[in-house]
C-alpha cells in the first residue's frame, strides 16, 4: 500500500488468555496491519478492544498465540532490542532523578559516564526539562513525568517507539501541550511511533494514519489515513468531519 | 510510627467557622497545646497526691519522680548501679542483637524473595518464627549460651529476624512489575536488573522491616531483663517493683519509652535521608 | 493463581517442612544436637501425644486465651471509642492525643513491673497488660482510619443531609474499618507475645508459665513443646481473627490481604 518498507508488519496475529476464572478469553483476532518506516500510527479503541495487548505483543512482552510480528523484517524475540516503550502510568524509577531516569537504557548499552551526560542534556533541552533534570519523580507533575518518560523511551535511540495511553492521566490542558511537543519531537528525530489512545481528536491531531479496533473479540475494523496539514486545526471543518467519522466507526 | 503533626493538620471535621478558627491557632501554635495539655495533668496530678486523693505508693506524685531521676544518676539503683550504666547496657544489648539480625535477614530475605521456590518452600518457617512468643525461646538460649550476654543478644536477633526478614522478602517479591517491564524494555540484564531495579524498589519495605523491629528489640530486652540480671533497664524497673519503689520503675518506663522514641525518630531521618523519594511518594498516596 | 499451581505450591511447602523434620530427626538420633536441650521431632510428637491425651496443655491453653480474650476485648472497645472521638471531636484530641503520644513509646512489656504494683500477681494485672498492649495499635489505626477519611465521601454523605450520628455509625466508622482492622490484628498478635512474657515472669498457669515451670525443672523438651504449641495457637487464632474481618467487617474491600502479613 505504500512505498515505503515495513518497520513492523503484524500478519493474522490472534491472542487468547487462560482468565483467571479459568475461562478462554479472546483478545485479538487475525489481526494484520503493517507500519511503515517514520509512520505515525495511532490505535484507537474502546475499553476491552484488545489495543493494550496488541502494544503488548509489538514490544515483546506477550506473545501472539498464533500469527507473526516483524519488527524490522525479524521476527520479535522478547522486549528491548531497540524497542522503545512509553508506559501507560509511565513506569518511571522512583529512586532515580529525571536525568538518571533518562540514561538508564544507555547506561545498561554500557555508554561511558560522559556520553551519557552529553546525551541526557540533549534530550533535556528536547522535551524541555530544564532545570527540572535533578528532581525525583515524585517532585514532578504529571505532565513533566510524562516528558521523562518519553525522554526515556527516546535515548536507547529506538527503532520503533510505542506508546501506551501515555497521556491518558493528564488533563486536557497538559495533554494538549505534549501532543504539539510529542509531534515536534517526532519532526526532529523521525521515529515509527505506535500510540494507542482511546481519544478520537487525540487521534486526529497526532496520526499519520487511524487504526479503529472493534471490541469482541478484538479485530481490526478500520483505518483511516489522515492528510490534514500540521498543525491540525480542532475546529477546521476537515478535522470535524474526520473526527464525526472515526466516532462512526468506533460505534 | 509516631503520629507526626501532619497527621493532625487535617481533622475530619468540617463543621464550620468555629473550626476554622481553631484550625489556624493549631497550626501557628502546633507545639504549645499539649504542652499545656501536660502542664495541667502534671499539676492536677501533683495535687491530688498533696490533698492525699493518689497514693504515692501507687502513684508517686511528679516532684518525687524528678526527685528520683536525680537519685538514680546521682546514686543509682539497684547496688548503686547508676542509669547511664543501665542505659548503656540495654543499648548494648538490643542494638549488638539487632544488627546481627540485619545483617542476617536482609540477605536471607533478599534470596528468598527473588526466588520463587524458596519463599514457597520457606513460608511455613517464617509464618511460624514471626508468630512464636520471641520471649519464649529464651529458656532455650539460656540453656544453649548460660545466663549471660550471649543468650540475650541472641534473644534480640531472633526476635528481630523474623520482622526484618518478612519485609524484606516482600520487598523483593512485590516490586511493581511494570517497572520491571521498563527496564526489559530498555535490554537490561538479569544481573543488573536485580541490582538496578529490584534492590532499589525493595528499599522502602525493608526501611519497614528495620523500623518494625527495632521496637520488637526494645519491647524484648526490658523483658529478657527481666528475667534474670540486675543491669540493665528491665532489670532495673523489675528490681525497683520487689523493693516496692514504684518511683524508680515509673522513672524507668519513662527512660524506656524516651530512648525508643529517639530511636524510632532516628531511623526515620536515616530513611529520610538514604530514601528521600521512598518517604514522600508514600505521604503523597 | 490458578488450581494446579496452588496444589503445587503446598506440596513444596509440605515437602519443605517434611525434609526439615526429618533433617532434624536424623541429627538427633546421631547425636549432631544435644537431645538434652534440643529434642526430636519424634520425642517431641510423644510428649505432644501425652499432654493432648492428660489435658494438660489444654489447660494452659485455655487459660492464656481467656486472657489474651478478654484483655484484648476491653482494650479494643477502648480504643476504637477513643479513636473515634479524637475523629470526631476536636477538643477531645487535642487532650488525647498527646497523652497517647506520649505512652506509647513504651513497651507494653515495660508495664509488666508496674502492673503488679497496681493491681498485684493475679488475673486483673495480666489483662490491664493485654488490654493496654492491644489498646496502642488500635487507637492510632482507628484514629488513622477517620482522620484519612475520603473527603469526597463525607460531602457525598453529606448532601444526602445524614445526621451526624449516623455519619459516625454508617459512614465514619465503615470507611475507617480497614484501618481498624489492621489495628485489630497488630494487637491480637502484640498481645499473645506479651501475654507470654508476663507468664513467664508472674504467674501460676498458662503457656508462659508452662514454660518457666519447664526450664526450671530442666525440662527442654517441654520448653520446645511449649514453643510450638504458641505458635500454632498464634498462627491459627490470626487466621480466625482475619476469617472474622473477612466475614463481618471487611466484606466489601477487596485488598484484605495488603492490611497486614
Amino acid at each position: 500500500m505504500d512505498v515505503r518498507t515495513d518497520k513492523i508488519s503484524i500478519d493474522a496475529v490472534s491472542k487468547q488468555f487462560i482468565a483467571a476464572s479459568g475461562h478462554k478469553v479472546e483478545a485479538l483476532r487475525d489481526v494484520s496491519l503493517s507500519i511503515g518506516e517514520n509512520e505515525f500510527v495511532c490505535v484507537v479503541g474502546r475499553s476491552g478492544c484488545g489495543k493494550s495487548t496488541l502494544l503488548n505483543m509489538v514490544a515483546g512482552f506477550l506473545k501472539p498465540s498464533s500469527g507473526s510480528i516483524l519488527v524490522d523484517g525479524k521476527q520479535i524475540e522478547g522486549p528491548g532490542k531497540g524497542k522503545g516503550v512509553v508506559f501507560q502510568n509511565l513506569a518511571l524509577f522512583p529512586w532515580l532523578t529525571a536525568r538518571k531516569n533518562i540514561e538508564f537504557g544507555c547506561k545498561q548499552k554500557g555508554m561511558s559516564e560522559s556520553e551519557r551526560n552529553q546525551l541526557s542534556t540533549e534530550l533535556i533541552d528536547l522535551v524541555h526539562l530544564n532545570g527540572f533534570e535533578d528532581k525525583y519523580p515524585f517532585e514532578l507533575s504529571g505532565g513533566m513525568q510524562q516528558r521523562v518518560a518519553i525522554a526515556r523511551a527516546l535515548a536507547i535511540d529506538p527503532i520503533i517507539l510505542l506508546m501506551d495511553e501515555p497521556f491518558g492521566a493528564l488533563d486536557e490542558q497538559t495533554r494538549m501541550v505534549m501532543q504539539t511537543e510529542l509531534l515536534q519531537i517526532w519532526s526532529s528525530r523521525k521515529k515509527t511511533v505506535v500510540f494507542i489512545t482511546h481519544s478520537v481528536s487525540e487521534s486526529i491531531v497526532l496520526a499519520d494514519r487511524i487504526i479503529v479496533l472493534g471490541t469482541n473479540p478484538g479485530h481490526l475494523k478500520r483505518e483511516f489515513k489522515v492528510t490534514l496539514e500540521r498543525p491540525r486545526d480542532r475546529l477546521s471543518v476537515d478535522f470535524v468531519k474526520l473526527e464525526a467519522e472515526v466516532q462512526d466507526a468506533l460505534d | 510510627m509516631p503520629l507526626t503533626n501532619q497527621n493532625i493538620e487535617e481533622p475530619v471535621s468540617e463543621s464550620g467557622a468555629a473550626d476554622v478558627v481553631s484550625k489556624s491557632f493549631l497550626n501557628t501554635h502546633q507545639w504549645l497545646q499539649p504542652v499545656i495539655v501536660f502542664a495541667i495533668l502534671l499539676g492536677v496530678w501533683e495535687i491530688l497526691s498533696r490533698v492525699g486523693m493518689l497514693d504515692p505508693f501507687f502513684m508517686p506524685p511528679p516532684s518525687t519522680l524528678a526527685q528520683t531521676l536525680v537519685e538514680l544518676i546521682t546514686e543509682g539503683f539497684p547496688e548503686n548501679i547508676l542509669l547511664h550504666t543501665h542505659i548503656l547496657v540495654t543499648l548494648k544489648r538490643s542494638i549488638i542483637g539487632y544488627l546481627i539480625a540485619v545483617a542476617l535477614a536482609i540477605p536471607i530475605g533478599i534470596l528468598i524473595g527473588y526466588f520463587q521456590v524458596l519463599d514457597i518452600a520457606t513460608q511455613p518457617f517464617v509464618t511460624f518464627g514471626r508468630s512464636t512468643a520471641p520471649i519464649s525461646i529464651l529458656p532455650l538460649f539460656i540453656a544453649v549460651f548460660d545466663i549471660g550476654e550471649v543468650s540475650k543478644i541472641a534473644l534480640i536477633t531472633f526476635a528481630c529476624f523474623w520482622a526484618t526478614v518478612t519485609n524484606t522478602i516482600a520487598g523483593v517479591k512485590f516490586v511493581d512489575p511494570i517497572l520491571l517491564r521498563a527496564a526489559q524494555s530498555m535490554d537490561t540484564s538479569r544481573i543488573r536488573t536485580f541490582v538496578e531495579v529490584i534492590l532499589p524498589a525493595a528499599t522502602p519495605r525493608i526501611f519497614a522491616g528495620l523500623k518494625v523491629s527495632l521496637a520488637i528489640a526494645f519491647m524484648v530486652i526490658v523483658a529478657a531483663e527481666m528475667i534474670a540480671t540486675v543491669f540493665g533497664l528491665g532489670a532495673l524497673i523489675n528490681e525497683a517493683r520487689t523493693w516496692f519503689r514504684t518511683d524508680i520503675t515509673m522513672v524507668g518506663m519513662f527512660v524506656i519509652g524516651v530512648i525508643g522514641y529517639v530511636a524510632s525518630i532516628g531511623l526515620d531521618r536515616l530513611e529520610h535521608r538514604l530514601i528521600p523519594w521512598s518517604q514522600a511518594s508514600r505521604s503523597s498516596e | 493463581m490458578n488450581d494446579t499451581s496452588k496444589s503445587r505450591d503446598y506440596l513444596i511447602s509440605i515437602s519443605a517442612v517434611i525434609l526439615f523434620l526429618v533433617v532434624w530427626q536424623l541429627a538427633a538420633t546421631a547425636g549432631v544436637i544435644n537431645r538434652n536441650i534440643l529434642a526430636s521431632p519424634f520425642d517431641l510428637a510423644i510428649l505432644g501425644a501425652q499432654q493432648v491425651v492428660d489435658g494438660t496443655i489444654f489447660r494452659h491453653t485455655l487459660v492464656s486465651l481467656s486472657r489474651v480474650i478478654s484483655g484484648f476485648t476491653i482494650g479494643a472497645v477502648l480504643a476504637i471509642i477513643l479513636g473515634l472521638a479524637m475523629g470526631n471531636s476536636e477538643r477531645f484530641r487535642i487532650i488525647i492525643n498527646p497523652i497517647v503520644e506520649v505512652l506509647r513509646p513504651i513497651p507494653p512489656l515495660a508495664w509488666i513491673p508496674l502492673a503488679i504494683i497496681w493491681f498485684g500477681i493475679g488475673e486483673t494485672s495480666k489483662i490491664f497488660l493485654i488490654a493496654l498492649t492491644s489498646f496502642f495499635p488500635i487507637v492510632v489505626n482507628t484514629f488513622k482510619g477517620v482522620t484519612g477519611l475520603d473527603r469526597t465521601l463525607l460531602r457525598a454523605a453529606r448532601s444526602f443531609d445524614v445526621t451526624p450520628r449516623k455519619m459516625l455509625w454508617q459512614v465514619a466508622l465503615p470507611a475507617a474499618m480497614p484501618d481498624i482492622s489492621t489495628g485489630l490484628r497488630v494487637g491480637w498478635s502484640l498481645a499473645l507475645a506479651v501475654l507470654v512474657a508476663a507468664e513467664m515472669i508472674a504467674a501460676k498457669s498458662g503457656l508462659g508459665f508452662l514454660i518457666t515451670e519447664a526450664m526450671n525443672l530442666g525440662r527442654f523438651d517441654m520448653v520446645v513443646f511449649g514453643i510450638v504449641v504458641i505458635g500454632i495457637v498464634s498462627v491459627a487464632t490470626d487466621a480466625l481473627l482475619r476469617a472474622f474481618i473477612g466475614r463481618y467487617l471487611l466484606f466489601w474491600h477487596r485488598g484484605l490481604d495488603s492490611a497486614g502479613g
